[in-house]
């Protein structure tokens, strides 16, 4: 059976989903410049939060590591 | 990298371990701090170059992380307090540090070829592995210091355990980039509290609690991957603990950190290796 072909879309709703997209990167950007400066603020009062890896307990690994 | 990978869509549960989500998330913050969206080929490149910038240090920009054991990255490591001086440098002789990069190297290694998916992000998100030696921790990670991951040498640890460390690191600077782009606490009047951390078994601020649950995530995950089920029951309990107790401070959480937590607590009950994004990557990559 033959397939229908898909109508290609109109230039001007591409150019409105275009604008559209563009709308939405323009308000993530925002929204990351506001968060970069926020945490940036927090890092520099907190002198930068240091999480560290504590040594693990003798019992926490006893499975032998399994070779294939 | 075109504008449709930055194309917004719903934040996933477990974005700290999915590949196409941080890859969004490191392009909006390098447009933000180098004024110029990149392309998949220069991403690595260009956000090791924002983070450089972010933190002012001197940051590997090639596509793979350089695992160093002195230098410049010891030296900033140690300025802002990720490395401690329980080891005094000169005890520390070159034969011992040369071992110690080629086992890291070699973890590395174990990890492209166990997981491809999970080793690209830790590929996109770490510049530089420190390896330096402690008496006091395994290794870590800081927030005024992104990109760079110090693991602690030692003789006992398997390239299984190694790359587990890796994995560790990756999520905890995986999420810094997530409150640098889409924030995760709100910061909000009376929402400072303290809860169990899943890792580390005790009391701790609920930035540094909600941190140990995606990480306590990420290991078992791992861990389950690796055959390795016997080692994660007392980890599920402690994440089921830690989510319970996160569950109660809603205030505290942006609403891609609540997603984040309600998915880890449903995995501490039943954790399903096809939930996490980059389980269903590396599957997709086995059938093709």
């Amino acid at each position: 059976m033959a397939r229908k072909k898909k109508r290609p879309a109109s230039p001007q709703s591409s150019l409105e989903g275009l604008e559209e997209d563009f709308k939405e990167l323009e308000r993530d950007l925002a929204r990351v410049r506001a968060n970069l400066l926020e945490f940036l603020e927090q890092a520099v009062m907190s002198s930068g939060h240091v999480s560290k890896q504590l040594p693990k307990r003798k019992s926490e690994r006893k499975t032998k590591i399994r070779r294939s | 990298m075109n504008s449709a990978a930055v194309k917004r869509r719903a934040a996933p549960a477990f974005f700290y371990l999915d590949v196409e989500d941080t890859r969004r998330r490191a392009a909006l913050l390098t447009a933000v701090v180098r004024d110029k969206i990149p392309t998949l080929a220069s991403l690595k490149r260009e956000y090791a170059r924002a983070l450089a910038q972010i933190g002012n240090a001197s940051l590997n920009t090639a596509s793979r992380p350089r695992v160093v054991s002195g230098g410049p990255i010891l030296r900033i490591a140690i300025a802002r307090g990720l490395v401690d001086n329980s080891v005094r440098a000169s005890s520390y002789r070159a034969e011992a540090r040369t071992i110690a990069i080629r086992h890291v190297q070699h973890s590395l290694i174990f990890l492209r070829l166990q997981h491809p998916p999970l080793s690209d992000l830790c590929d996109l998100l770490i510049t530089d592995i420190l390896v330096w030696p402690s008496v006091n921790a395994l290794g870590g990670s800081a927030s005024n210091l992104l990109g760079i991951a110090w693991l602690a040498p030692s003789s006992n640890q398997s390239s299984l355990d190694i790359a587990e460390s890796v994995v560790h690191e990756m999520v905890h600077l995986n999420l810094h980039l997530a409150d640098m782009t889409f924030g995760l606490f709100t910061r909000a009047p009376g929402s400072d509290f303290e809860a169990h951390s899943a890792v580390l078994g005790r009391r701790r601020p609920y930035y540094h609690a909600f941190h140990s649950t995606c990480v306590a995530v990420a290991m078992i995950y791992f861990r389950l991957l690796l055959g390795l089920d016997s080692e994660t029951s007392s980890l599920r309990s402690s994440l089921r603990r830690c989510t319970s107790e996160l569950l109660a401070h809603q205030a505290a959480f942006t609403g891609y950190a609540w997603k984040a937590i309600l998915a880890a607590h449903a995995f501490s009950r039943a954790p399903r290796l096809s939930a996490i994004p980059v389980h269903k990557d590396l599957t997709r990559a086995r059938l093709t």
